[in-house]
């Protein structure tokens, strides 16, 4: 138990500092929080309207991503499941083009359109690898997540270039940006993120059960069934949230929840699901300050750097796969 | 090889007379289109309005479709014959990224570069992901689906490269598309002459064949056979990659041709590499050429990049050779 304080802890920090990072670093306006009080109104601008919502709808970004992708694979029990990598971001990005595209004259609500995608990418790719049939290979579930995407990803390209004045706007929305965020973003993102949150806490012991096998969970008078249900609600819901507010984050939702389970040296899923959050939070933070680094004086999208970072230890992930 | 031999010649005499034929509808088809016979016309006559449009703009984008198509399939048959893998291509194991990262660099970071630096940056590229695939994937024997799985993050880990390069180039949208999705956009006479040194690689490939036929025998038996199965293994991929680096240094990262080339031409000859690897060739040219043609037509005036095109076609068909695939060792 000292240990999990401990890592607690730490996150904590990292959490506060890579908070700090967000609001006040790499900044064309050099940014000081003694600004705030001292009647630098440049600064009190720029650190109200700008950043501070900005670093919220990452934190909260980073919150909801984590413990998706915590969830999705404790009920797949597959170390490489991640809404990116399964499709189902890329099914929500469709989507949400196809909305604010061709669709565009039934105003149809951005947000049921993001989920109601999520929700059919995540149930072909079930089916695609037989996920349903009981427990597919975990190479099997990710190479068809991987085949989906892309065929997603042209669908979106194509959708988006019907109409061409959307294009730029929409290229930097499928990398996933947090650029010109406004508080308006903060209050139509966090009550999904809390609801998200609350979800993955309450099936944070029904999902260690369901670690031990179908068959023991059963006995032990879990119903399996609406675990993984509620589980992948909760996962759409996540997902389609962010895409519709920031764009198909990338990766964030793969090396959370391994980094959570490395940290805490155990699976114990009501410990590990809410580091994943906050791990996931500190790891947007963090990403949202290096996505203005990275080509300074340019702002580079969000998603980008978090591809940048995840990618790498995607690939780590699949060689220590191999057998 | 069934008795198929006999298609073989009844094939390409109905192949040449449509591959004719949508060469022909592929410089009517765009933001102008026009007439067969005003194309025609345009093609054989200079005082025709639109000889400037046909032979400058859109007759080297049609030339430029065949030897990028056929490189990139012949690639895939050989990768997919070497590697025994019928999910294999040289886009699923990384090295049309690897080589479209390099040539992203050397176009949108470097800039004004001599453009014969493209496919030699593209080859060092391509060569340095399968390299890495290779290595990453082997623990003393390659598994299909984990060779794929590799090649599939190191896909990832090159895409987030070429997607933070052309992030920083955001006024060049159009340049940047091709270096994500692969297109034939833009291209001139120029890329055309940049794009012939992969004729003389095509044919060959065919020395190859034969020995790649033992070595679908096994390893075992090849060997007994009087095959050197390392060298024909390392000469065979080294040709996939400079082919599918070459065809990536003109037309950036077209996906899924060298899938489905193959995998279509295995169906109509089966599965001796000596017919395989030219009808390939064919195939390829002609399914590059049919998704560019596509892409310009459906949406006119807009244009759809050739490489969403392919991908639209190839993915569904990964999808169902997975689906498929019941290989031990997943």
């Amino acid at each position: 138990m000292t240990r999990a304080l401990l890592v607690y802890a730490l996150t904590l920090l990292a959490l506060l500092l890579t908070a700090w990072l967000s609001l006040l670093a790499f900044s064309q306006h050099p940014l000081m929080l003694s600004g705030l009080w001292q009647g630098d109104d440049m600064s009190a601008l720029i650190v109200r309207d700008v950043r501070l919502p900005r670093m919220l709808v990452c934190a909260l970004v980073g919150v909801g991503l984590g413990m998706a992708g915590g969830l999705l694979q404790a009920v797949t029990r597959n170390a490489l499941a991640s809404p990116h990598v399964l499709g189902i971001n890329q099914g929500a990005g469709l989507f949400v083009a196809l909305s604010l595209g061709v669709l565009q004259r039934w105003q149809l609500p951005t947000l049921a359109m993001a989920c109601a995608g999520a929700a059919l990418s995540g149930a072909l790719v079930m089916l695609l690898s037989g996920l349903h049939r009981g427990r597919a290979s975990g190479v099997r579930l990710v190479l068809s997540g991987v085949a989906l995407s892309s065929l997603l990803a042209a669908m979106t390209d194509g959708a988006v270039m019907l109409n061409d004045e959307l294009g730029v706007s929409i290229v930097a929305f499928m990398a996933g940006s947090v650029d010109g965020m406004t508080w308006q973003q903060v209050a139509g993102l966090w009550p999904w993120v809390l609801g998200a949150t609350l979800g993955a806490l309450l099936l944070a012991h029904p999902l260690n059960l369901l670690q031990l096998g179908d068959e023991a969970a059963h006995s032990l008078g879990l119903k399996t069934r609406t675990v993984s249900v509620l589980c992948a609600l909760l996962v759409v819901v996540v997902a389609g949230a962010v895409v519709t507010y920031v764009g198909a984050i990338a990766f964030v939702c793969l090396i959370v929840p391994h980094t959570a389970r490395a940290l805490l040296g155990r699976q114990d899923y009501r410990l590990v699901l809410p580091l994943a959050g906050l791990l996931g939070g500190a790891l947007m933070l963090l990403s949202d300050a290096l996505s203005r680094l990275v080509s300074y004086p340019f702002e580079s999208p969000v998603g980008i750097v978090t591809a940048l970072i995840g990618a790498p230890f995607f690939l780590y992930l699949t060689w220590k796969q191999r057998r | 090889m069934r008795g198929t031999s006999t298609h073989a010649p009844l094939l390409l005499a109905a192949a040449l007379p449509g591959a004719l034929l949508l060469t022909l509808l592929s410089l009517a088809v765009g933001a102008v289109p026009l007439t067969l016979q005003d194309t025609w016309h345009a093609v054989w006559s200079d005082s025709s309005p639109y000889s400037h449009l046909v032979l400058q703009l859109r007759l080297p984008r049609t030339l430029l479709a065949w030897p990028v198509g056929a490189a990139l399939a012949v690639s895939g048959a050989l990768v997919q014959g070497v590697t025994r893998n019928p999910l294999a291509a040289p886009d699923v194991i990384g090295v049309t990224s690897g080589a479209g990262l390099a040539a992203a660099f050397v176009v949108l970071v470097l800039g004004d570069m001599p453009l014969w630096t493209l496919p030699l940056s593209a080859f060092v590229g391509g060569l340095a992901a399968a390299l890495l695939v290779y290595r990453l994937a082997w623990r003393g024997g390659v598994s299909p689906m984990h060779l794929v799985l590799v090649g599939v993050a190191v896909t990832q880990l090159f895409a987030a490269g070429i997607d933070y390069l052309a992030s920083a180039q955001a006024d060049r949208v159009a340049l940047a598309v091709i270096w994500l999705r692969g297109s034939l956009w833009g291209r001139n006479w120029e890329h055309l002459m940049l794009a012939l040194p992969l004729l003389p690689l095509l044919p060959a490939a065919l020395l190859l064949a034969q020995r790649l036929n033992l070595l679908a025998l096994g390893d075992a038996a090849a060997q007994a056979l009087g095959v050197s199965v390392n060298n024909t293994r390392r000469q065979a991929l080294l040709l996939a990659v400079l082919l599918a680096s070459g065809a990536v240094a003109v037309a950036g990262t077209v996906a899924f041709i060298g899938l489905l080339a193959p995998h279509l031409a295995r169906l109509l000859v089966g599965a001796d590499h000596r017919r395989l690897l030219p009808l390939s060739a064919l195939l390829g040219g002609l399914l590059l050429l049919l998704a560019d043609t596509l892409g310009r037509g459906l949406l006119s005036p807009l244009e759809v990049p050739a490489g969403i095109m392919t991908a639209l076609l190839g993915a569904p068909y990964f999808l169902y050779l997975l689906s498929r695939h019941r290989g031990g060792m997943i």
